[in-house]
């Protein structure tokens, strides 16, 4: 009879498994790229022109949806990694719980790409999106790339189409299982869409550093890699961080403005002020056809002690050719170069880079 | 015979005018257990654009919309969206892949829509006027 009942019982739960697995629904993409790039170094008097092929980012895109409110997004990223023993590795780049509780509310747990500006909330590592080859300037140096902790979100709240995040998680100099202080960083980001295709958003970042030259996963940036110092400051240091985007994706124009200022603090020299601006405008002629131009400069305080001093400016001349919704083409000229060699190496650079970026 | 060629080429130019340049009234709004019986035109834009995450009857926004290989396809990324078909795949991807909406469905005629919708609570699609609704809940445009 005790075997009898424990048949029935185990046939209940295996059947309810079986409909629950049938509920869940996945979705499953997948996108990468793959860039020529051309460099020739004004500075140098031999050897000066590099060429080369690179295989770019692969990226694997799943949605889950577990139910009518929880689904999980996850991104998983194999690329080139110089050093590791088959030249690739593979990195979690967004693994993410969300629980949409009322209308257009959600809360968000897990790793997500920290939405401080339009770029790095939009784009992430979906080449076939990007407007352009690279990302601005200021992702190589004061953008905290990602986050890890929780995430409060809204969007299209009203007529203007407002949107805010407010994020509590480990900070710039954390790993994905460990951050070395009590003081969480936070974010706080909001935005209006007034018509289609366009967003305009500010935002706050915030986080406290107990070692400045502890740079973890999250910060996706190190100390510049031209600078010539090797002894880098071991003292705390806050980081602020304010942004602003102006995005518009319109039939004919399209324009973006990415603007960052950065206040570092330390004991040692104070309150040290940086500054970045990316401006992208591009022109659709027909429905595949988009000639771009690219304004790209950043200015670290010479006093900061995380970036440490330096300054860039950028310009490039692009074209990028559609192909479909999942295939772009894009090819740029650019030169770039920094005022001052006090403490970098000299750049003087042209190059010119094609990229071929898909999704699917 | 150059008056009818005339007559022939003035009933062309108005039939294929007539027959791209539809409106919301052309179309039916069906939906299964969304808790809603009617929606204004810039109301059934929002929904096809995936700014609405859940129903009031609790359940998610499941959005359907015609594939590249129906022949309303065109028509209506023009009537909602206001680009080509490749403009909505484009916008639809990126929309998804910055996990701000669930991935919609794209399906080949109105007769899978239909299907799918009737069976899918949550669901929303937009169909020809004339074709059938089946199991679907019509949803009236204010």
């Amino acid at each position: 009879m005790c075997r009898y009942i424990f048949c029935i019982f185990f046939f209940v739960i295996a059947t309810n498994i079986s409909v629950q697995a049938q509920r869940v629904r996945s979705v499953v993409n997948g996108y990468g790229h793959m860039n020529y790039s051309y460099f020739h170094d004004f500075n140098k008097n031999t050897d000066a022109s590099t060429s080369y092929f690179e295989l770019g980012e692969h990226d694997l895109f799943v949605n889950t949806f577990f139910n009518d409110r929880i689904s999980f997004l996850g991104e998983f990223v194999v690329r080139y990694t110089k050093g590791s023993p088959s030249t690739f590795s593979a990195s979690i780049e967004r693994a993410r719980l969300k629980f949409d509780y009322y209308k257009n509310h959600s809360i968000i747990t897990g790793k997500i790409h920290t939405p401080v500006n339009y770029w790095n909330d939009v784009y992430h590592h979906g080449r076939v999106f990007f407007p352009s080859i690279d990302r601005p300037t200021s992702f190589s140096y004061l953008i905290p790339l990602h986050n890890l902790g929780i995430q409060f979100q809204g969007q299209n709240l009203g007529k203007l189409n407002f949107g805010y995040d407010v994020v509590i998680g480990n900070g710039i100099s954390a790993t994905d299982a460990f951050d070395d202080n009590l003081s969480p960083a936070t974010t706080v980001a909001l935005h209006i869409k007034p018509k289609d295709n366009m967003r305009i958003g500010a935002s706050y970042f915030y986080d406290y550093l107990t070692d400045a030259s502890i740079t973890g996963v999250h910060s996706g940036h190190t100390t510049a890699p031209s600078h010539l110092h090797t002894d880098k400051y071991t003292g705390s240091l806050h980081y602020h961080l304010l942004s602003q985007s102006i995005a518009y994706f319109g039939e004919k124009h399209e324009f973006l403005n990415e603007f960052v200022y950065n206040v570092t603090h330390t004991d040692t020299l104070g309150f040290a002020n940086n500054l970045s601006n990316y401006t992208y405008y591009g022109y659709r002629i027909k429905e595949k056809h988009i000639p771009y131009v690219i304004l790209d400069w950043i200015s670290i305080a010479e006093n900061d002690l995380y970036t440490y001093h330096y300054d860039l400016m950028r310009y490039w001349l692009g074209y990028r050719h559609e192909f479909s919704e999942s295939i772009v083409v894009k090819a740029q000229l650019g030169y770039s170069h920094n005022f001052l060699n006090d403490s970098h190496e000299p750049t003087n650079m042209l190059d010119f880079k094609v990229q071929f970026a898909y999704g699917f | 015979m150059v008056f009818r060629l005339f007559v022939l080429f003035i009933f062309l130019l108005v039939f294929n005018f007539e027959a791209n340049s539809q409106t919301f009234s052309d179309y039916k709004i069906i939906g299964n257990n969304t808790g809603i019986t009617s929606l204004t035109e810039a109301e059934v834009k929002s929904y096809f654009k995936g700014k609405y995450t859940l129903w009031k009857s609790g359940k998610s926004v499941k959005v359907v919309l015609h594939s590249s290989q129906s022949k309303h396809s065109s028509i209506l990324a023009k009537l909602i969206f206001n680009t080509s078909q490749q403009g909505v795949q484009k916008y639809w991807m990126s929309l998804v892949f910055q996990g701000r909406a669930n991935p919609p469905v794209f399906l080949d005629s109105d007769v899978l829509i239909s299907e799918y919708v009737a069976k899918t609570p949550g669901a929303i699609g937009i169909i020809y006027g004339k074709s059938n609704i089946g199991n679907c809940s019509l949803i009236q445009i204010k």
